[in-house]
């Protein structure tokens, strides 16, 4: 039998000294697969995300990515890998190819160089025709939410922790960005787990449903 | 060498003439000073009168011990006003800091005393206490300067520090531009003394080796080697500390503490 590329077993999670936010969840996920779990505000969805790039500690049980403990890897090499994706997308000053070419530059991105002709080909697939020298603060939130796509797609994550990626955005974008996300598991490139507050569905993937209440996470439909 | 006019202290006293005047007027337009002017005059008093006898006393003794004792105490004595002045009490960087500022200011003072000024026994107190008290002043404001804006900018900026965290980078990758706003920052005050001096101002030190009737060139040679040790103390203290309240900032984690 394969193995679960993500393997959350039995983990508990509370803040420094606080109630417990989550407890005893338990979660496998395989590979190229899509994960959505929703939830109240406040429920615990974006705790249970940063669980998994380590912004928090699970307070018991373990996460068990690529056979490996996450607590085993190196911190960059975890999250070089399992990439979260924050709710209200973040743009750095300066030019659309500004805001995908920094992480280049940081050390554990080192073996990968910025490839100017793939970035050509993600802004078409997420249907930003803009030039790449295009003001990136003068973008819409919805577009920066797609220049933050392209930029995980360009750093080759194998997970993307998304955290509610369409709250802010009109119903056309969210329609967009949700097939776009479909059509990437469809073609099996890479494995999502989806916080969200309402209900998402999709017609060509059968991606599996948990909602998070009560701190537990349960299998809905 | 012109005779020294010794100040009595009466006339000492006369001076409070015109911290009154100051108190008088914070009293009319509602200012609020009075209460600080008056315990501030008083603390001058007490602080110098004090520091002369110990002074008196540092000098005379001329141990190395004692120097250092007293150089410690005012390191202390300014990180407690550093810590006092920044806002940020979560992270514990006070011993760290003075750690950091004694080494630094360590560093200089013995260059300055052994190679600079040569002055022999290198802790000699007359020269060793007045140039390292001038160091700690100067870079105490730079160090509480820097270590404020570096959290202000880590709390305006945490959306960005954490996005940069999330994609792998470490907190120095993540903290460049806070860091180096920070460390400019504290520095600018040091930098534009550099560009006014003898023009805009005539320095502390040398006023008071003239006054003291001393020829005014070798007054400028030692405020020239004061000016130069200012900026480089305060550059090496602030970035020493800096270095080490960033790293305590985050976890071994990568996680933003604050």
């Amino acid at each position: 039998m394969k193995s679960n590329f993500i393997q959350i077993e039995n983990v508990s999670f509370s803040y420094q000294g606080g109630t417990p936010v989550l407890e005893g969840l338990n979660l496998e996920i395989k590979k190229n697969q899509l994960i959505i779990v929703s939830g109240e505000s406040g429920a615990g969805k974006s705790s249970l995300l940063k669980l998994l790039n380590r912004f928090n500690d699970v307070t018991n049980g373990r996460i068990v990515f690529n056979n490996k403990e996450i607590s085993e890897y190196r911190i960059d090499e975890l999250r070089k890998a399992i990439l979260y994706l924050p709710q209200i997308p973040y743009t750095v000053e300066g030019t659309i190819e500004d805001n995908l070419t920094f992480p280049f530059s940081f050390h554990v991105h080192k073996d990968k160089k910025y490839d100017a002709d793939k970035a050509g080909e993600w802004l078409d697939y997420f249907q930003l025709n803009l030039p790449v020298n295009h003001d990136a603060l003068k973008l819409s939130v919805g577009q920066r939410q797609r220049i933050a796509l392209i930029r995980a797609m360009l750093l080759k994550s194998e997970v993307l922790l998304l955290d509610e990626p369409c709250s802010a955005l009109d119903s056309a974008n969210r329609k967009l960005i949700e097939q776009k996300i479909e059509s990437l598991i469809e073609a099996r490139e890479i494995t999502v787990i989806m916080a969200t507050h309402s209900k998402i569905s999709f017609s060509n993937i059968c991606p599996q449903y948990f909602k998070l209440s009560d701190r537990r996470l349960m299998l809905t439909t | 060498m012109t005779e020294i006019i010794n100040i009595s202290w009466f006339n000492v006293a006369l001076t409070t003439s015109l911290v009154i005047a100051t108190g008088l007027c914070s009293l009319y337009l509602k200012l609020g000073l009075e209460k600080d002017l008056l315990v501030g005059t008083i603390r001058t008093f007490l602080q110098l009168v004090l520091l002369g006898y110990i002074l008196k006393i540092v000098f005379a003794l001329s141990n190395p011990w004692i120097v250092l004792i007293v150089f410690l105490f005012m390191i202390i004595f300014a990180a407690r006003i550093i810590s006092g002045r920044v806002k940020e009490k979560r992270i514990r960087y006070f011993f760290p800091v003075l750690v950091s500022m004694f080494l630094s200011y360590m560093i200089i003072n013995i260059f300055v005393m052994s190679i600079i000024v040569q002055v022999d026994p290198w802790y000699k107190p007359i020269y060793f206490i007045p140039i390292g008290g001038m160091i700690i002043g100067n870079s105490m404001n730079a160090i509480a300067i820097a270590i404020n804006n570096w959290f202000n900018g880590l709390k305006k900026e945490r959306e960005r520090v954490e996005l940069f965290l999330a994609m792998g980078a470490s907190p120095a990758e993540s903290t460049r531009d806070n860091f180096k706003g920070a460390i400019t920052s504290g520095m600018i005050p040091s930098i534009n003394a550099l560009m006014s001096v003898g023009i805009v101002s005539i320095p502390g030190m040398m006023t008071g080796q003239i006054l003291a009737g001393i020829d005014p060139m070798i007054a400028i040679k030692y405020q020239i080697i004061i000016m130069l040790i200012l900026v480089a103390s305060t550059a090496l203290s602030s970035i020493f500390a800096l270095h080490i309240v960033r790293s305590m900032s985050f976890t071994t984690n990568h996680q933003l503490k604050v």
